[in-house]
Parts: structure tokens; sequence; C-alpha cells
């Protein structure tokens, strides 16, 4: 379904738009255009799109916590536009829970937390662990700073970003000893990412 | 001995600088023609100069010409480019004034301004003219202008007393003594009279009125004088300022100290501005004093008074005066006492206002002064008041004793010691009862004033006399020593009294001074300690709170908005009040509820008048609503008076800085944008010419080819942005804000992950220790930081060769050192390799001279610090050490 499926683009410079346009299309999806947000939205009725490509002024961090998957900071290139698109669908074809996650070198079992990698059990914390596991359902999504420490740590905790520090040094010196700690990748400012 | 003198008080230090700075940048120059009447010469040489200045080349407009109708002015204002005056209404009438936005939009290098002391129609932006002068000065344009000596504000006593003419329109001294350059515009009397006659200088029907009045000749005779007596002075004062900024110490005059004896008359301000002139002609300091009289039967002061009296230690300090109370029984010891600790050199006293029947007893203070000092020339002004008669004396003297309330009290001590002694009688003797008589006297004396004590002991006296010592009835005494005891009792009882009274008095005087001295030192210790500005304001606010229950808010003008628009803030919805505050800002005087002025408003407000301007003002909402007593509005008026000098002189300051900093700020734009679009014209030249090739290309290989260039030039293009922006981030100081806890170890791997295919032909070594603590940074910038500081080793090296990274505790600081195994930068080279735009002799083409000074920037941002040096075994470290800060809680749930 990947190739083939249908994708809003809205942003108000023509030249934007054409790029995108040609270079999807030849990527084999289903391109639709708008120029303003009000046209967007009629379009997006219209089409009922698989993916919306929109543009804004700013990383706009308060979007991605109101659920937005990803974002590009401009100038990007359109390789790196294309791969996470491809991401972004592979998520929204593949939401259900499994309690068993198997990826590459890496195995989780969400029900008796226990996380292999390579055939070696690997122990973490309860907190890395809860870290971890918000990323890998999130797998190639960005989860923000806030979700994390509002999901595992509750609500008042969401300005405590240095938690997140702390336990994602932790995590990662973990996940070295398997040459794995580029599987985390720091979005600055915003959140962390799963990458495998 | 006189050393002391010639050590620079800290005040006159910043007035150098201050003074050095404005004449060499920032502001405008300002130059001045005086002229010591109308019709010398003044607006004619201003205009001169200005088509002189026109003629070779220099742009320069009219801002204010009035010709008065004179010919040969008019001539000159043709040739001149003027700025059309701006309509204001005042009173239904449509009055002309200069519009000083226009001129500054116009921003010429020069405008000539008539007419420096001109007051503006009620409702123009500043008060007077002067003001206008002094925004056109900081847009950093030279003012013309032109000033009638009369209107000098320490001249205008003497002008009045010469030519009977009191001139409204007067300006600070300190305009004149800060101008850059002061001309006198001269001409004989007889020439200007000449003048007038031919009908130069007023329209014919004018000038027999002028000729009798303003101009006669003894007038304009002492009026030239004045004016170049003004003028020389101010060549001497300029000469004396550049011999103290350089150190030059020969010309010194002896040390001369003036003191000014005032009381709280209107005479006061005349002996004032004569003191000011006086120390203004030594550049000496200079105190004014007022002597509170403790004595019995010496005028008290009223409420009335007392404000009489902060009004005028305000006009002193406005002046440049030190300002004190003493307090003594003896004006002319308390002087003396003072002007000997001082070592004061001239007093400065008023003519006696006693009646020749006060001098007989009293002697005059004048008098005494002379024979208690020595060495010190003593200037008696005349007083210009009607010598003041017994009854005026007595009602000073006595009218705050005569309380109702006291009366009662003497009545009934009467009636009651009477009836007493009458019961007693039987048992005692007619001359026992005297004795309870004296009782009552010294009991009563500690409650009423002493005019009650007399009535007392004389009524007590023939009560005695008529109803217990024999014959009873009469006022007759049969016994001599019955008639030796009653006068005895007499004199007894008033001597307790009047001894009573005094000690009271001294008591209360006391007292009152204490508080007054107490509170006073407060404020100012609260203005000397104060850390900034916003701390004062608020801890004084608080302090007013504490002593007069209430809301008290001092609103301060900001340059970049107009005070009615500051006030908007504080006052919201309530035009009336706004109203109400906005005239006492603009009169500078006091007015709302507990003053005679719009006694309606619900707030009182108090003008903050600095020496030069008003600052804005203190605006006091009653909790109660009983008035205020005059001792609490002299308060309010004193505190207000000292935080208004405080917040003039911070204004000033921040003025001098920001102008500094704009100067600094257009300088680095201007460099910025020389040196770097060159460098964005380069890939942006290289991209139009591929895109319009790619347009006609067929041959699929170079297509290709050059849709890589064409990447890689938008690449470099992106790269100089990025620099530029992250630079004018860091000057701009959006930078806190972002700050967070952020892991060393993360933030390097980040940016080597971010630099990704640009450092492909390097290996990257990381080696970062266990254990370190948290760093409070902004990430984005450090990271930024990292990644030019890598991007720089892997330029500056060749391929194949290893950067290493290092990661850190060193003496408690953390040390990030990132360095190559290159051929290092030249010993000579290294300090500069900082430095905006500085690219090193060998350094490879399409750089911008930025990327060391941003890496410079964020840590210097993140109080760090940051060295390049040469390795020993060869090639390029840069060494950031940052500070640990303390590091953030973790709370329980960290405890696993």
């Amino acid at each position: 379904m990947s190739k083939g499926a249908k994708i809003l683009v809205i942003d108000d410079e023509k030249s934007m738009r054409k790029l995108l346009d040609i270079s999807l299309t030849s990527e084999g999806y289903n391109v639709s255009l708008a120029k303003t947000g009000k046209e967007g939205i009629r379009e997006l009725g219209n089409v009922r799109p698989d993916i919306v490509l929109l543009d804004l002024g700013l990383p706009d961090l308060a979007l991605l916590d109101a659920g937005a998957d990803d974002y590009l900071t401009k100038p990007f290139s359109t390789e790196e536009l294309s791969a996470r698109i491809r991401v972004a669908l592979r998520h929204s074809l593949n939401l259900k829970e499994e309690p068993i996650y198997v990826n590459g070198p890496l195995k989780i079992d969400f029900n008796i937390r226990n996380v292999e990698i390579k055939g070696e059990p690997v122990k973490l914390t309860n907190t890395e662990f809860d870290l971890l596991k918000a990323l890998v359902q999130n797998v190639g999504k960005i989860v923000t700073q806030k979700q994390l420490l509002k999901e595992i740590w509750g609500p008042e905790a969401v300005n405590r970003s240095h938690y997140l520090r702390i336990y994602f040094s932790q995590l990662r010196k973990k996940l070295d000893k398997y040459d794995l700690s580029d599987i985390i990748i720091t979005e600055p400012g915003v959140g962390y990412r799963l990458n495998i | 001995m006189e050393d002391f003198s010639r050590r620079l008080t800290p005040e006159e230090a910043l007035k150098i600088a201050a003074g050095s700075e404005a004449k060499a940048t920032d502001k405008g120059k300002l130059k001045i023609f005086i002229g010591y009447a109308p019709g010398v010469g003044k607006t004619y040489s201003m205009l001169n100069e200005g088509n002189r200045r026109l003629q070779r080349g220099e742009d320069i407009v009219l801002g204010y010409v009035e010709s008065h109708g004179r010919a040969d002015t008019e001539k000159q204002i043709a040739s001149l480019e003027t700025i059309p005056r701006k309509k204001v209404e005042y009173n239904g009438k449509v009055m002309e004034e200069m519009n000083t936005e226009a001129i500054i939009k116009r921003h010429p290098r020069v405008v000539l301004v008539d007419e420096l002391a001109h007051t503006n129609v009620p409702g123009s932006k500043n008060k007077k003219r002067y003001e206008d002068v002094k925004e056109i000065l900081n847009a950093g344009i030279r003012v013309i202008t032109t000033l009638n000596v009369q209107h000098l504000e320490s001249l205008n006593d003497i002008i009045k007393q010469i030519t009977g003419v009191t001139v409204r329109e007067t300006i600070p001294d300190s305009v004149v003594a800060k101008a850059d350059e002061v001309v006198a515009v001269d001409i004989t009397v007889d020439a200007l009279l000449n003048r007038l006659k031919r009908g130069d200088v007023y329209k014919r029907e004018k000038i027999t009125d002028a000729l009798t009045n303003f101009f006669r000749e003894g007038n304009l005779n002492a009026l030239r004088e004045i004016a170049l007596r003004q003028t020389a002075q101010e060549v001497d004062e300029d000469l004396e300022e550049y011999m103290r900024s350089h150190g030059i110490k020969e010309s010194w005059q002896t040390v001369e100290r003036i003191m000014v004896c005032i009381s709280p008359s209107a005479n006061a301000k005349r002996l004032i501005r004569r003191g000011a002139l006086i120390a203004r002609r030594y550049r000496c300091e200079w105190f004014v004093v007022a002597v509170e009289n403790a004595g019995v039967f010496a005028p008290k002061w009223s409420q009335k008074d007392k404000g009489d009296l902060e009004r005028n230690f305000i006009l002193a300090k406005q002046l440049g005066a030190g300002t004190l109370i003493l307090f003594g029984r003896n004006i002319s010891t308390e002087l003396a006492k003072f002007a000997k600790e001082k070592h004061i050199t001239q007093i400065v006293i008023g003519h006696s206002e006693k009646s020749p029947f006060q001098s007989f007893f009293t002697g005059s203070t004048t008098g005494r002064l002379l024979s208690e000092t020595k060495n010190i020339a003593i200037h008696v002004i005349p007083s210009n008041r009607e010598i003041s008669n017994t009854d005026n004396w007595f009602k000073m003297t006595f009218t705050s004793d005569l309380a109702i309330s006291d009366l009662w009290k003497t009545v009934l001590m009467m009636v009651a010691v009477t009836s007493l002694n009458y019961l007693l009688r039987a048992y005692f003797g007619y001359q026992a009862v005297g004795y309870v008589f004296l009782l009552a006297v010294l009991v009563l004396s500690l409650f009423v004033s002493f005019v009650y004590i007399i009535l007392f002991a004389i009524v007590s006296a023939s009560i005695w006399n008529f109803f217990f010592i024999p014959p009873f009835g009469t006022f007759v005494i049969a016994k001599t020593e019955d008639m030796i005891m009653n006068l005895v009792y007499i004199f007894t009882a008033i001597i307790t009294g009047y001894l009573t009274s005094k000690i009271r008095r001294d008591e209360r005087l006391l007292a009152e001074r204490e508080a007054r001295t107490d509170t006073m030192y407060r404020i100012t210790s609260i203005i000397a300690s104060a850390k900034d500005r916003h701390a004062c304001i608020e801890e004084i606010e608080r302090e007013i709170g504490v002593i007069l229950p209430g809301k008290c808010l001092a609103i301060v003008k900001d340059d970049k908005k107009s005070f009615e628009a500051v006030l908007r803030k504080f006052i919201v919805n309530d035009e009336k009040e706004l109203s109400v505050a906005m005239l006492s800002f603009n009169k500078g005087e006091m007015a709302g509820w507990s003053t005679d002025t719009l006694a309606f408003a619900k707030a009182l407000y108090v003008p903050l008048k600095g020496p030069s301007e008003n600052i804005g003002i203190l605006s006091y909402q009653p909790e109660h609503a009983r008035g205020l007593s005059g001792d609490e509005s002299n308060f309010l008026v004193a505190t207000a008076n000292q935080l208004a000098i405080y917040l003039e002189r911070e204004l000033l300051k921040e003025r001098a800085v920001e102008a500094k900093e704009l100067k600094i700020s257009e300088n680095l734009y201007q460099t910025i944008l020389d040196s770097v679009s060159h460098e964005i014209r380069t890939p942006v030249t290289s991209m139009i010419g591929i895109a319009s090739t790619l347009e006609t290309l067929k041959d699929e290989n170079k297509r290709t080819e050059l849709a890589h260039d064409l990447a890689e030039s938008a690449e470099r293009l992106n790269r100089i942005v990025t620099n530029l922006f992250d630079m004018s981030r860091l000057t701009s100081g959006v930078l806190s804000a972002k700050k967070d806890w952020q892991d060393v170890g993360e933030l390097i791997h980040v940016s080597i992950k971010h630099l990704g295919k640009k450092m492909t032909n390097h290996r990257i070594r990381v080696e970062i220790s266990e254990g370190l603590p948290l760093i409070m940074v902004d990430f984005s910038l450090f990271e930024q930081a990292l990644s030019n500081l890598l991007l720089n080793a892997a330029n500056y090296t060749p391929e194949e060769t290893e950067i290493m990274v290092k990661a850190d505790k060193e003496y408690e600081k953390i040390v990030i050192k990132v360095s190559d195994n290159g051929p290092g930068i030249k010993t000579e080279e290294l300090p500069f390799v900082f430095d905006k735009f500085y690219r090193t002799k060998d350094a490879p083409p399409g750089g911008t001279g930025l990327g060391l000074a941003i890496v410079k920037g964020v840590v210097l941002a993140h109080d760090g610090e940051i060295e390049a040096y040469n390795k020993k075994e060869g090639g390029l470290e840069v060494k950031i050490s940052l500070p640990i800060e303390k590091q953030p809680e973790l709370g329980e749930l960290l405890n696993e």
C-alpha cells in the first residue's frame, strides 16, 4: 500500500508545492496540493489522504504534542523526506500492539518486561524499560520529551527534562555493549525517536 | 593643606566621563549664541553661520526661526531648507511650534533653532524648547541656537533687580554649561539703541514703549556686562574641565565653600539663587541651611512653613547644593558652629526680617554671626518683603499655643484647685494654700502651653489674694510678708511654667527631628544600596507604605513611549485620574487627593523632579479618607525628590549605554553586511548559472553532474545563512530562554551524527568520562558550536586522519576538547582565530570566518571559557571549559 498512498501537501510557496509534487509523484505517491490551510481542510474531506505534509513557519512543538507524527526543518533533502514518509506510512498501517516485539537484534516481551538483544537477556531498570517501551511503541516516530515525562513520571514531571538525560544516558550505555546505542536518536529540544 | 580639594569627586569624574563621551560620539553638538538683549544679532549670526555651512555643502535645515519681520533676517532664511512648523491648538487658537519629530525624522547634520528659552504651548510634548533641543541632540543632530542672557535660571533675581522685569521663561544653567560652544553676540549699547530706533528690532509702534521699559541704557549696560561675564565663565569652565580630566592641577583657586542661610520665607529662593551663582563662579561645594529655633519665644514653623522650606530645599538640590536643617536655641551660634565644621568661607544670609522692636530684645542674627565667625565673608542680601510687625511676631509665636483644649484644662484646674483649697483652708491656714496653687501650676505646665501658665499664675494669685489672704473678699493685703509671698508666687509660677514649656518644646523638636532624620536616612540608604532602579523603586514604595498606609507607586517615564502611554499601564480605564496624573507630571506640581489642585482624585500625585527634568510621578492612594498632615505630605515630597535625583542619574546612565550599544550594533551590522554579501553572492551566482544551463542541456551525465554542483552550492549557502542566524541569535540575547539540563555525551554524539556525510572523510574518536554531571546549556546552539569545531578540524586536516573529542572533569569544570592531527595554526595567528571574520592565511576557500567566532560566542553565553593551542605532539586542540552548576533535584523516583 506504500505505493499509491495519498499525500496532501499544504504549502503556500509555489516552488515548494511544485518540487514536492514532482518528487513524490515520481516515487509513485498520489499527490494532491493545497495553497492555504482552508483549502487544505477542504481537500482533507475530498481526498481523505494517508499523510498530510503541512508547512509551518517554525517546527511547532505544540503540534507534535497534539498528535503530528513527525517534522522536518527546512532546508531538507527529498531523500530524507521520503524516508520519513515511508516510516509514517508503515506506522499508520501497523498500530495494533503485539505482546512480543521483535525487530532485528531486539526482542521485547512486554508481558514479562523482558528485553533480549542478539539472544542475550539485558537487565534494565523499570524506568529504563518504560522509556524503551514508549519508543518501541512509536518506532520511527518522534516521542516528545513532554510525552515521555508525562507517561513515565506523571503530569507534574513534564518540566524535569533532566530525568530523561540521565536515563537515556544509562540506557544508551547498556545498548552500547551491543553496538546499538545509535538506535535511540535525540531530536534536540523536541524528543527522542527509535530508529531500528 | 588644601590638598583634598584636588581629588576628583565621583560626580566630577562621572561628569568628565560623560562629557568626553558625549562630545566624542553619540550626541550632536550644541552651539549657543548668547546675547544680552533682543536685537543684538543672535538670530542673524546663527543664520549667517547656517548659510556659511550650507555653502560648504553641509546638510543643514531650519528648525525654527522667528524673523520678527526683520528684513535682513528674512533674506537669510530664504536660502535655507525649512522644516514646516507643527500646528498646536490651544484654547481654540491655533499656535505654531517647532516640529521636533519631523526634524529628527529628516535627520540633517545641523539644525538651526531660535530662542532656546521658549516655552511651548501647553499640550506640547515638552514644556520647554530646550527639552526639544535635547531630544534632537540625543538623536545625534547638531544644534545651533540662540539665547538671551536673562533667561538663565541663576541670573533671574539679578536681572529682576536691574530691569524690574520678572523673566518667566527660564532655562537651567546646566543646559548652557553642557553646550559644546558658547558664542557671545555683542554690539555696543549705543549701536543697539540705534538699531532699535531705526526700527530694525521692533515694529514702529512698539519702539517708544520698548525704549522706556526694557531698553533703558542703564539696563542694557548691565545686561551686557552680565552676558559677557557669563560667556567668559563658560570658557573658563571648559578650560577647567579640560585641566581636570588631564590631571592638570596648577590653576586651582583657593577652596571656597559657601553656606546659604535660609528660613521658610519666600525670600529664601533669592538667597539660594545668589548662593548658586557664587558657588558656580568658584565651582565649589555649597550648602543651604535652615535653623529651627528651639527658643520658647521664637516663632515656630507652621505646616505651611515646613512645606515652603521643603520646596526651597528642592530648588537648592536642583542647583546642586547640600541641604540641612539645624536645630538650636540660638540661630547664629548654630550657623557659626556649622560654618566652622564645614570650613565655610562665605556665608549668604538675608537681611533681618525682624522689626526694630524685636531686634532691640533679641539682637540681629547677622550681627551676632559676624562676631561669632572669623575669616568668613558674609553677604547680606536685602529682603524685598515688608518688615513684619509685632502682631505678626506674636501670631507666629503663639498661634499654635492657643489651643482651646488647653484653655479648658486651665479653667478646670483653676476651679478644682480653688474648691479644694476652700475646703482645706479650715485645717491649714491661708499660707499653705499657696503651696497647693504652686503644685497646680507645676502639674498644669506639663500639659498646657506657656501662655496659659501665665494666665493661671496671675488669676490664681488674684484668687488666693481675694478669697484666702486676709482681709477676705478684697484685693487688699494687710501684712507686708503676705504681699511679698503673693508676688513671689506669681514669679515662681511663671518661671516654672517657662522652664517646663521649654523642656517640652525641646523634646518635641528633638523627636520630630529624629523621626525626620530617621526616615530620610532609611530612604537614602535604600537608594544607596539598591541593586538596580527597579529594586530601588520597589523598596521605596514599600517603605512609604509602612509609614503611610495605602498604595504607593512610582511611575517612571520611558524614553521610547509617551508618559501618557506609560501611565495607562498603571491607571486603567480612568480618564479623570489619568488627567490628574498627567497634570502633576507636566506642571511638576503636586495634584490630586489632599491637595488644592483637583482634590476629587482618588490618589495623590507627587512629581518626581530630577535636577533637569521630570522623571515621572509618585502616586499615593490612601487607605483612609483623612487628608495628609503637612508633615506627611512633606515626607512624600522629600522622598519623591530624593528618588527623582537618583532616577535621573540612572536614566542618564541608561541613555548613554543604549546610545553606545546602538552604535556598536550598527557597526557590527555594517561589517557583517560588507564581508558576508560577497560570500553569499558566490554560491548564488553559480546556482543561477547552473539552473539556466540545466534548462537547455540535453546530456544526461552532465545534467547529473550539474545537479550535484547545484546541491553543493545550496549547501554552502545554507551554511552561511545558518552561521549568520546563530550569530544574530547569540547577539540578540534570545539564548537564555532555551537553556536546559543536558548530558555531555548525548550532546557530542548528536553533534557528530548530525554532521553525517560532511565528516565521512575523517575518523572521529570519542572519549567521555564516566559519571559527568549534567550541564545547563542550549542544546542546538551547543550542537552548532561542536559541529563548527569538528568541521573546522576536518577542513584543515588531511583526509583519513583522526579527530578526537574528549569530555572530562578538570578542576571543578566540565572540559570538552576537540583536537586534530593536522598542521596546527601559526603561533602569531592563534590569538585571532576566535575573532569575527578572521580567516587564517592558509584557509581553504568558501568560509565566512564566522565559525569559530560563533563557537566562542556560544561558550561565553554559557559562562564558559575557550582556548586554542597547538599540541606538543602536533595538531590543534580547542578546549572548552564550562562551570559545573548545582545539579537538579532528582526526586525519589530515581532511587532505583
